[in-house]
């Protein structure tokens, strides 16, 4: 599915944040790519960075507190760092669709959920009232929404959390957009819409060609939908590798982590789930180490001391540990792992 | 909607009838007698019992206040003390000046404030943000008077773009009356925009924290329309409030405004009728407001449930 020139790729992307001399690195050279019509998920706890790499990319963050470098943000042949202002406000909601986490307050109360499908489509397409109102009708129909006609007159608090979630996807897709960030798209939701939030996201992704970089710290999302992900661990990419390669082969310690705080990713019949002991840390460590160091239960003398490099263990697979084989070994024989060999 | 109109109306009655017990009293209870007045400095004590026997002043307070509200009830407010022309008929003389310069006071203050306020939430903490506020502080700490002396001392008097005093009736056109307001309606507008700029500042920085307003960022809509379509609209319910409380304030910066400009509306109609102890017109003139302020709370509210759909039903 990997072609050779990606929807979107980003090489050492550096986001701090504060005034100089108290400023604080919210992501540390964070480098990806989104091959076309692939569904990378961004994985790691709250305060990770995931969001921030996401807002910097669509030039979101505020520009009088965030220092943003990068080596590379390349969005099809546009080179975002070099975007004006007003280029990138043509890239979001055309180019690149988003959703969020919290769908019960994403969308504006006081207007037609109908209006707001259609405003973008305007803005973006200059599309007439009544042609934005038919592709509206449309779009609600292919998040399958119930009864269409009826719902684009309808004002957000009158339908439900899914419904609404549904409405923001019709928002991000309305001009069918090359790529869709999904942030935490279904946290807000119940299990059970979830599951059909998941399953429109993967459809349509599938039926437009589009790529998505999907934002979640929920593992059996990623592994139903994904085809690749990325671990991140606070504000530093710290494993890469397509979703089946990772779960066979988790190879970071903070990667463990997740797999054992997961049922089934210990023993067979473990009563209490793990979990990673401490928080993460507010900001990246230090330069010099690895952040992840104090909470590993792999952790080597030289963690704390040495940063690891990017080491690629196959061709797709790359991962920032020094302890990688200790790692492996130890999960191969969870019934988690076991079950993707 | 119309039923919820028709109920508000109805339940203004009981307000209105309140009202007029209390400045009914008020009037009484404040020392002067227009018959004193009315007879001249050289009257026999006779006289001024004759005049008083005949405005019905000798009666006891309770079958004076039952004779005027039987009357008001028909929609006979009396007749004034001096004149003797019916107060609902002065009113009307009246009313012409006093509601223009009212709207364009009100069309004024909403084309500053609002889109000032807004803006200064988009940049907030900036210079432009200092500056409109700081703006809104002197309009607002600056008495009505003081502006209006202002304004008549640099427009009318230095550069003569505007009469000193008086009003232009509609009758001699529209372009007429509205250069004859302009002074005044600026003065009285300073005063409001102030105040409406600053809560609709508050206002929209709320609203802008919001998440629904990423979502109109992550669309790629262009700056005036976040801020006005999505932002301002939401934050509508607070700023119409205070524009609402703004017209009711607006009624006592008329009264003075009217007297500073020397424009014949109800504000110097009351002014005149309170120095004579008119007490028929005084009494009609604060019912007249006080019906005026009921309408103008209905329609707030109705306002309310046309800007917020969440309200209604």
């Amino acid at each position: 599915m990997i072609t050779a020139s990606p929807t979107l790729s980003v090489r050492d992307l550096s986001v701090s944040f504060g005034a100089t001399g108290a400023r604080l690195q919210a992501l540390d050279r964070v480098s990806f790519d989104v091959a076309r019509g692939e569904i990378l998920a961004l994985v790691g706890e709250s305060g990770c960075g995931k969001s921030v790499t996401m807002m910097a990319i669509l030039g979101l963050l505020p520009e009088r507190v965030a220092r943003i470098e990068a080596q590379r943000i390349q969005l099809g042949e546009l080179d975002l760092r070099k975007a004006t202002p007003k280029a990138l406000r043509t890239v979001r909601g055309r180019r690149i669709g988003m959703i969020f986490q919290d769908p019960m307050t994403s969308l504006t109360p006081v207007h037609t959920v109908g209006f707001q499908i259609a405003e973008v489509m305007r803005a973006h397409q200059g599309l007439s009232r009544r042609a934005a109102q038919a592709r509206a009708l449309e779009l609600l129909d292919l998040v399958r929404i119930p009864d269409p006609r009826r719902r684009l007159d309808a004002y957000p608090h009158e339908l439900s959390g899914g419904m609404r979630q549904r409405v923001m996807i019709a928002i991000a897709l309305a001009c069918a957009p090359e790529l869709l960030i999904a942030d935490e798209p279904t946290t807000a939701l119940d299990v059970t819409v979830q599951a059909q939030i998941m399953e429109l996201i993967a459809d349509l992704r599938r039926e437009m060609g589009m790529s998505v970089v999907l934002i979640t710290h929920d593992l059996g999302v990623v592994a139903t939908t994904a085809d690749r992900v990325a671990v991140m661990y606070a504000g530093r990419i710290v494993e890469e590798a397509p979703v089946a390669d990772l779960f066979r082969n988790p190879s970071h310690g903070y990667t463990a982590g997740l797999i054992r705080s997961l049922p089934g990713g210990e023993t067979e019949r473990q009563t209490r789930l793990a979990e990673i002991p401490g928080n993460v840390p507010r900001f990246a460590a230090p330069p010099n180490a690895c952040a992840f160091t104090e909470r590993c239960a792999f952790a080597l003398p030289g963690c704390a001391t040495t940063r690891p490099p990017d080491e690629q263990i196959s061709q797709a697979h790359r991962c920032a540990c020094f302890n990688r084989e200790a790692v492996a070994a130890a999960l191969r024989d969870t019934p988690f792992v076991r079950a993707w060999v | 909607m119309l039923r919820y109109a028709a109920t508000r109306l109805v339940a203004g009655v009981p307000t209105l009838v309140l009202v007029s017990v209390f400045i009914f009293s008020l009037i009484h209870i404040t020392p002067g007698d227009p018959a004193i007045l009315l007879a001249g400095d050289n009257a026999t004590p006779a006289q001024v019992e004759a005049i008083r026997a005949r405005l019905k002043l000798d009666l006891p307070l309770w079958q004076q206040f039952g004779l005027w509200f039987l009357d008001a009830l028909r929609l006979d407010l009396g007749s004034s003390v001096y004149s003797g022309k019916p107060v609902t008929e002065l009113i009307m003389q009246r009313i012409e000046p006093t509601l223009v310069l009212g709207l364009t006071t009100i069309l004024l203050t909403i084309l500053i404030a609002i889109p000032l306020g807004a803006y200064a939430a988009w940049r907030v903490n900036t210079f432009v943000d200092r500056l409109a506020m700081g703006f809104a502080v002197i309009g607002f700490s600056v008495p009505v008077f003081v502006i209006g002396y202002v304004l008549l001392y640099v427009f009318a008097v230095k550069w003569r773009l505007f009469p000193v005093q008086g009003y232009k009736p509609l009758s001699e056109g529209m372009f007429a009356a509205l250069h004859s307001v302009t002074l005044p309606a600026t003065a009285l507008a300073l005063v409001f925009a102030a105040l409406i700029a600053r809560v609709t500042r508050a206002a929209v920085l709320d609203v802008l924290g919001e998440n629904y307003i990423r979502t109109t960022r992550a669309k790629g809509l262009s700056a005036p329309r976040i801020l006005f379509i999505h932002a301002l609209k939401s934050a509508g319910v607070p700023v119409v409030t205070v524009v609402g409380i703004g017209f009711a304030t607006l009624i006592g910066g008329v009264v003075v405004t009217e007297s500073v400009f020397n424009i014949p509306g109800i504000g110097r109609l009351t002014v005149d009728a309170i120095t004579r102890r008119d007490y028929p017109v005084i009494q009609g003139v604060i019912l007249f407001f006080s019906a005026a302020l009921i309408l103008i709370n209905l329609l707030v509210d109705l306002t309310y449930a046309l800007i917020d759909p969440r309200v209604r039903g």
